[in-house]
Order: C-alpha cells, then sequence, then structure tokens
C-alpha cells in the first residue's frame, strides 16, 4: 500500500482518519522495518523533516502523518519547450503544466519538471531573448496596473489579508480536499465568493518601497483566491474520479468517454472560462488502475 | 573521528601496522585540562590548589575556536554560550569579564599565510576586552597565546594600536591563583609583559 | 497558511521575542519586542508570520519553503544563524530567555531580517558552481550513469541550500569580506569531487588565489552552523589536500601545511624555527627576522640547530613512504587532524579520468 500512488495513499489516510481510526487526527507511517541504515542512507530528508517538525525519529517510533496540498499537478499551460500563449513567456517547474502527469503525479516526477522541462524552457527562453528585443505591453494595461496598485497601497484602513488567506486555505482543504462533493463544492465556489468580496477591502500595513512582502503578500492572496475560483468550476464540471480528482459518493468511476480531456481554464473579465482540450494518445494507450 | 567510523580505522590500523606501529584501539579518552578542572571532582581540587587566589583580577576568558567546534565532535559545552573558562577564573578568585569575541579566532592558523586577515580577527577580542575593562586575558589554547601574545606588535605597526594586554595561558593563570613563582611560570617570555598583573596582586 | 488554521486544539503558549528593526533607505534601527500567543509547535518562522499577520506587517524577512530546503530564512537567534523554519520555540519559551532575532553578518543588510544576496552568488559563480564534464554527450538513446558510490563522497556538500549561515560567522570573511568563503568553497568541492566533472586542475588552480582555500582561517563556525550538515571546513580541507596533490603548492597556506608532515617525517616533531622560512620563503623570511629575533630573544622559538629529532622517527619516516607509496600526497595539504582527511582515500579510489560509462 505505501507504495501506491499518492492519490490511493491519500484517500486511504484520509478514510483512517474519517473513520476514526486515526491518532490525533493523523495515521501513524512506519519505518522500522527498513532499519536505521536504510533510513539513514536513502530517507535522510524525511528523517530530518520528523525529527525537526514532529520530534519523532523514524528509525524508533512511527510518523504521524496525513494528507496535504503538496503539488498542483495543473499550471500554466504550455508546450514541450515552456512557451506559453504568451508571446516570450515561458513557464516550467511547478507552476507549469506540459501536461506529463495527467490528474496525478507519481513521487520523484517533479524532478522530470525541473531537470527535463527547466533544461528545455530555459534554453528556449534564452534563444527567444537572444532573437527578440522587448515586447510591448499595451499602455492600458500598465496603468490598470499601476492604478490597483496605487488603490492597495493608498487604503489605510480595512482588513488585514491573513484571515482571507487562513479561511481559504482552511475551506479548500474541508471542501476541496482529498474527497470531493458536489454540494461541498458548490458551497466552496460561495465560500470564495465572499472571500474575494473581503478582499476588496485589504489593508497593507507596509507602504515602503523596499522589499515590501506586505505588499507582494497581499497581491499573492489575489492569486490564490482567483486560482480557487478556478479550481471550483473546473472540478465542478468534471464529473468523475480520476487521480486527485476523487468522487467517491457522486460519480466513483473514471469516465473516459466524456472526461478524458484537459481542463483548460482561462481568466477573463474577472471570472473562470472553463475549457477543453483533447489528450494526444500516442505510443501509451491509458489504461485503468487496478490496485 | 576514527571511533566513529570503523572502515576509516580498519585503513589506519593497517598501515600502522605495515611500519610496525601498534593499532590504535581508541580505548584512550581524551580530555582536556580545562574540561577537567572545570567541573566535577577536578574542580574541587582547583578550588583548593588556587589557595592564593587573584584578588578579583578582571580576566577575559578566550576560548579558541577548535576547543568549542565543532561541538558535534567535542560536545563538552555549549559552543556559543561556554562557561567553563568563566568557571575557572571565578574558583581561582578572579572575576571573569565578558565580551562577544570571546569564541572567535584568534587568526592564528593563516597569521603567516595570511597575515592582514589574520590581524582582522586577532583585533577584536583583545580589544574588546581592553573596552570591557580586563587586565588581563586568559586562553587554555598554546596557539592562541602565541598570536594573542607574540602578534600584539604587529597590530600595533598595522592599526598604531598598542593594547599591552597581557596574555596568560590557563596553566598559569591557575598556576598565579596557587602561588607559583613568576620565574616557575616562565613569564619572562612574553612578548607583553605581564607585570601589571603581578603588581596588582602583589606577587 | 499559517498551520495554526489547521490546528485549532493545539495547545498554546505565550512566546515573547525581540527583533531588531532596520530600513536601510532611513538607516533607523531599533530593537524592538513582540509578545504573540502561538501554538507550543511553532517554529522561528511561525512566530515571525504570526507577527506580521497579526502585529506589523512592515516586518520583512525572507521565507518559501517552510521545510528547511530553500535556503531562503536564514537569520540570526542570539547572534547564531539559524533556519527560522528550523527553530523550535518551545524549549526557549519554557527556559525564559527572550531570544534576539537579527539579520545575517557578513551580507549588507536591505531591511530587518532580509540581506542582500549578491556578494553571496557572485561567490557562489565565481566557482563555476556547474558541470564541466569535458565529454560529449552520449549517442542518443543512450546515457552515462554514475553509481552511488562514486558520488558520495559529495553527498554532504550536495546537501546545502545555499541558505547563507555558513557565511553569516565565517571569521576570514569578516575580517576580509572577498574571501570565497565556506559555502561557494563547498559548492567548489562538490564540482572537484564529482567523478564526472574533468576540469579539477583548473578549479584547483583557480581556488588556490589570493581569496580562496588558503584564506580559511580554520575556526570551524561554518560547520558549526551549516543547517545541512554540509561542514564547509572539511570540504575546504579536502581542496587543499587535492591541491598540493596536484603539484599546486605555491601558495604561503600549502607550503605551511606541507611543512608539518615534512616535519614530522624527518623529525617526529614540528620544527617550529622553520615554519617561517618554509612557509614564507628567504626573502619574506629574512624581513620578519626582526619579529622573529624579538620571538627568539623572548625563547618563544626552541634554538635553531640542529633540529632535534624523535625518538620513534623511524616510524613517522615509514608512514610517510607508505602513504606516498600509496598516492596519497594530498594528505600533506591537511594541516590538522581534520575530517577531511576521513573520506579523502575513498574519493581516491572512485574518481577517475575516464568518462562514465554509457548505458543504454
Ligand atoms: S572554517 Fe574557514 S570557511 Fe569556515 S567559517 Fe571559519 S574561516 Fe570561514
Ligand atoms: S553550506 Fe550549509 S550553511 Fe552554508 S549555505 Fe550551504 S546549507 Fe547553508
Ligand atoms: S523557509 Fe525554506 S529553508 Fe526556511
Amino acid at each position: 500500500m505505501e507504495l501506491a500512488s499518492r492519490d490511493v495513499i491519500s484517500r486511504a489516510e484520509q478514510t483512517e482518519i474519517d473513520e476514526g481510526r486515526g491518532v490525533d487526527g493523523n495515521v501513524l507511517l512506519d519505518l522500522r522495518h527498513l532499519g536505521a541504515e536504510k533510513i539513514l542512507d536513502r530517507l535522510h530528508g524525511t528523517r530530518e523533516l520528523s525529527m525537526v517538525f514532529a520530534g519523532v525519529d523514524p528509525i524508533r517510533e512511527p510518523i504521524p502523518v496525513r494528507p496535504g496540498a503538496h503539488y498542483h499537478m495543473g499550471g500554466v499551460d504550455t508546450d514541450v519547450w515552456g512557451k506559453t500563449n504568451v508571446e516570450g513567456l515561458y513557464a516550467a517547474g511547478e507552476c507549469a503544466c506540459v501536461s506529463v502527469h495527467g490528474a496525478n503525479r507519481l513521487g520523484g516526477n517533479a524532478l522530470m519538471e525541473t531537470i527535463t522541462y527547466g533544461k528545455r524552457a530555459g534554453r528556449h527562453a534564452a534563444e527567444w531573448a537572444l532573437a527578440n528585443t522587448t515586447i510591448e505591453i499595451p499602455e492600458s494595461t500598465e496603468q490598470d496596473a499601476e492604478r490597483d496598485l496605487k488603490a492597495l497601497l493608498d487604503r489605510s484602513d480595512g482588513e488585514r489579508p491573513w484571515r482571507i488567506r487562513d479561511e481559504l486555505a482552511r475551506t479548500m482543504h474541508e471542501n476541496f480536499g482529498v474527497f470531493r462533493r458536489e454540494d461541498q463544492m458548490e458551497r466552496q465556489g460561495e465560500i470564495v465568493a465572499g472571500l474575494r468580496e473581503r478582499y476588496q477591502q485589504i489593508v497593507v500595513e507596509d507602504k515602503g518601497q523596499l522589499f515590501n512582502s506586505d505588499l507582494t503578500q497581499a497581491l499573492e492572496l489575489e492569486f490564490l483566491l482567483e486560482l480557487a475560483e478556478c479550481m471550483v468550476v473546473c472540478g465542478i464540471a468534471r464529473k468523475e474520479s480520476r487521480g486527485a480528482h476523487a468522487r467517491p459518493q457522486d460519480y466513483p468511476d473514471r469516465d473516459d468517454a466524456n472526461y478524458m480531456k484537459h481542463t483548460m481554464v482561462s481568466w477573463e473579465n474577472g471570472e473562470p472560462r472553463l475549457d477543453w482540450k483533447p489528450v494526444t494518445v500516442t505510443k501509451w494507450q491509458p489504461q485503468e488502475r487496478t490496485y | 573521528m576514527l571511533k566513529g567510523d570503523p572502515e576509516l580505522l580498519g585503513r589506519v590500523n593497517e598501515n600502522l601496522q605495515r611500519v610496525g606501529i601498534p593499532a590504535y584501539t581508541g580505548s584512550i579518552e581524551v580530555r582536556h585540562l580545562l574540561w577537567e578542572i572545570s567541573d566535577g571532582p577536578g574542580y574541587e581540587l582547583l578550588k583548593q590548589a588556587a589557595h592564593k587566589g587573584l584578588k578579583g583580577l578582571r580576566v577575559a576568558p578566550f576560548y579558541g575556536c577548535q576547543i568549542l567546534r565543532p561541538s558535534k565532535l567535542l560536545g563538552h559545552e555549549d559552543p556559543d554560550r561556554p562557561w567553563s573558562l568563566e568557571r575557572i577564573i571565578e574558583a581561582c578568585g578572579g572575576e571573569p569579564v565578558d565580551y562577544p569575541a570571546k569564541i572567535k579566532c584568534c587568526g592564528f592558523p593563516i597569521i603567516q599565510a595570511r597575515e592582514e586577515t589574520a590581524l582582522g580577527e586577532l583585533i577584536q577580542p583583545i580589544e574588546q576586552a581592553v573596552e570591557a575593562g580586563a587586565d588581563a586575558m586568559v586562553t587554555p589554547c598554546p596557539l592562541c597565546h602565541l598570536s594573542l601574545d607574540a602578534w600584539q606588535s604587529k597590530l600595533k605597526k598595522a592599526t598604531g594600536k598598542d593594547f599591552q594586554m597581557p596574555i596568560l595561558h590557563l596553566s598559569q593563570l591557575v598556576g598565579v591563583a596557587a602561588g607559583l613563582e613568576a620565574s616557575e611560570l616562565m613569564f619572562k617570555r612574553h612578548v607583553v609583559s605581564v607585570d601589571p598583573v603581578l603588581e596588582k596582586l602583589e606577587v | 497558511m499559517t498551520e495554526a488554521a489547521l490546528n485549532v486544539e493545539a495547545r498554546t503558549m505565550r512566546v515573547p521575542i525581540k527583533i531588531w528593526r532596520y530600513d536601510s533607505a532611513t538607516g533607523e534601527r531599533a530593537l524592538k519586542e513582540y509578545v504573540v500567543d502561538a501554538p507550543e509547535w511553532v517554529t522561528l518562522l511561525d512566530v515571525l508570520d504570526i507577527i506580521k499577520d497579526q502585529q506589523d506587517g512592515s516586518l520583512s524577512y525572507r521565507k518559501s519553503c517552510r521545510m528547511m530546503i530553500c535556503g531562503s530564512c536564514g537569520m540570526r537567534m542570539d547572534g547564531a544563524a539559524v533556519l527560522a523554519c528550523k527553530t523550535r520555540m518551545y524549549d526557549i519559551v519554557q527556559s525564559g530567555h527572550v531570544p534576539v532575532i537579527s539579520a545575517m553578518g557578513n551580507l549588507p543588510i536591505v531591511k530587518d531580517l532580509v540581506v542582500d544576496m549578491q556578494p553571496f552568488w557572485d561567490k557562489f559563480h565565481a566557482v563555476k558552481p556547474w558541470l564541466q564534464p569535458g565529454y560529449e554527450e552520449p549517442p542518443d538513446g543512450k546515457e552515462y550513469i554514475v553509481s552511488q558510490e562514486r558520488m558520495n563522497p559529495i553527498h554532504k556538500e550536495s546537501l546545502c541550500i545555499n541558505c547563507g549561515c555558513c557565511v553569516s560567522e565565517c571569521n576570514a570573511m569578516e575580517s576580509d569580506p572577498e574571501f570565497l568563503g565556506p559555502q561557494a568553497l563547498a559548492k567548489a568541492f562538490r564540482f572537484v569531487g564529482d567523478p564526472r566533472d574533468q576540469s579539477d586542475v583548473d578549479r584547483l588552480e583557480d581556488l588556490n588565489s589570493e581569496h580562496g582555500i588558503w584564506e580559511c582561517t580554520r575556526c570551524y563556525f561554518c560547520t558549526e552552523r551549516c543547517p545541512k550538515g554540509v561542514d564547509p571546513r572539511d570540504s575546504i580541507a579536502k581542496l587543499g589536500a587535492e591541491s598540493v596533490k596536484e603539484g599546486i603548492d605555491r601558495d604561503l597556506g600549502a607550503k605551511h601545511a606541507k611543512w608539518f608532515v615534512t616535519s614530522a617525517k624527518t623529525t617526529g616533531w614540528l620544527r617550529e624555527t622553520e615554519l617561517v622560512p618554509k612557509t614564507q620563503g628567504i626573502v619574506s623570511a629574512i624581513k620578519e627576522t626582526r619579529f622573529a629575533m624579538t620571538l627568539a630573544l623572548k625563547g618563544k622559538v626552541p634554538p635553531p640547530v640542529p633540529p632535534h629529532v624523535a625518538q620513534d622517527v623511524e616510524e613517522s619516516r615509514k608512514l610517510y613512504d607508505l602513504v606516498h607509496e600509496q598516492g596519497r600526497d594530498g594528505a600533506a595539504g591537511i594541516v590538522q587532524g581534520e575530517r577531511g582527511i576521513a573520506r579523502m582515500e575513498y574519493l581516491h579510489e572512485t574518481s577517475g579520468e575516464e568518462p562514465p560509462d554509457a548505458d543504454g
């Protein structure tokens, strides 16, 4: 079981916790059978994390674990050279979606994003930069951005962003976590809308020009809210279970006939617009996972 | 280092044996004088021995790098907040003087290869000890002793500052407190005179 | 997200903390005290997050991963460089101590706990931190495979996360800001010791420059502070040994190091009187004469001739010859009984000149 893919393990863990067999909201991961030598040699980083954050040495005790958001399978749509649909903009790594992972990334495959596609995107971006000069940005776009920034910095009363961020995190975990249900996702849609409303009145305390992380964190929160809204729209639209998108209550099965396709979403006029893109199948035929 | 690495120990011993030297077994535990007399039975003996006392002499402790770090291998005390020299100074009837550079490097290892850099390190503890009002500095390391004492003249040449800070080795500090003669303690071999200290103590 | 959101029931504690605030634009500097209520499991980084969220949004510090892998959150606690996300607060709070947080040392402060990492990156780049394999990419469909065994000698150096905690307290760098420093040098060893890299000699030549390996003062602060166990001083010792083995021994530091071994070989002791001339060469040794004379007059140096020979010197001579026969002259570049010696032999056994095997 512990060598199954992550979505399977997450569901198993969450089920144990939900059905009351957890320990303080966790399940226990026992590595002791591997022995000290193997743990020190191969799982050095895991041991370090476990010792620092849980105060547990996996050589001697089981590690308390539970599912968490670890990786975004989706991201900025790119081709196999890291190119996005914005001229001159390349993406690589976790922010990008070259579409090698499908609905679930296998352990270790983030290295493919960084090493393989990072190299490809870097090379291409460099070649592009050498062959091109700057890109014209429409003046209105620039002005809009400046105006928004100024409005944000000029506001001196309002809510601090952290409550919105914490609420977003908590509710997404609750309603949009390991298991998803239509009504929960819809409710989450309303919650996110409410949070976006509140975001309009946030206040940035740091007004300075120097390393203003209060400002950057506030801007990031805006993006997080927009991303959450995209996730809600896409999650509701995908009426099946596939990889990390698990709907055991309403749509427990994989539905290749209707949903073997990529979910594409773009931000238009302040809201997400949903689209689909067909999957190109070449050498390997998709198969049902049977463990 | 060897004890924690059986493979390396094996290779070292093989070489030792090939030239006819008995193998290293690791049965001897290496302890520093500093550790022996700053705690436990050694500390009690020290208090008895230091009967003459330092009469409130203000002494700045200077530890030396490799008695503190890497603390994983040495493990006697917190390398950032060491206490052993202070305890010894107190047991000898002196008053320990605190200053930030007491755990830093004296510059000795590169005093020949990179003199300027070394002097830039050396000046910190001496200057801070002077500012903190120390009558003398004490160190358990013979090389720290050498650079703190002998290279003060070079500091003077490089910076114009003439500190004249007397530097005692740990054994000398204990010796003074125990009432040993100045001649026994070889003070005449010092570059910076220890006389002001001796006068203060009316030795 | 602060973990607080997910752990509503966690027991809390009151955490007092002092932070050195600084603004490089105005030059203002102030020690501010904060008190926050936080779950018992918090790290220093969590505490800073709570302060920034709830008490003072202008507090600046770097962070990203929150799990000791990105290297962003290096800062000082009570004068010692730490990773904020690795530092648990519970024991400190229990002890009643109020920690003082400040920016790392040896780098210019931008704001509060944020330092300008540019000098750090400049040195990092100066050691060419990339692989120079010197062989062609393998034919299509093939790849070179390097065994884990051959990579082991540089395993700990590969763990470096570029956090700068070692640089923060490097004593040599405090005195000479141009010193390449522990991070860059540890990184350099990561490539010198890499069996795939074919430019060791060039690299070692560069590292033997004015501000290279021989400027390290062996204070061991880097090793003490490194949160990832890289042990940069050990890497520097190995670079010294590799240099001497390659015959790059013009630096006074290398000569100094070698003399320890020669001296032990010929007399079984350290011939201190000759240490200065053997290290510095005759001309500068003459310049040093007055200084040496002062030391000699004070009886600081043993009488110059004849060198005093230890009873069992034969043993140390034989040992020297044996090590020489085994092709491990690099050991002559290591001054003290440093750990650098520990993995050297292993490294020599495994680093071949030919490219690794191509495999399908
Ligand atoms: S041991 Fe060398 S590199 Fe490490 S901190 Fe000290 S002087 Fe710097
Ligand atoms: S060697 Fe250690 S302390 Fe230095 S940058 Fe790397 S990880 Fe940080
Ligand atoms: S936040 Fe990444 S190392 Fe601390």
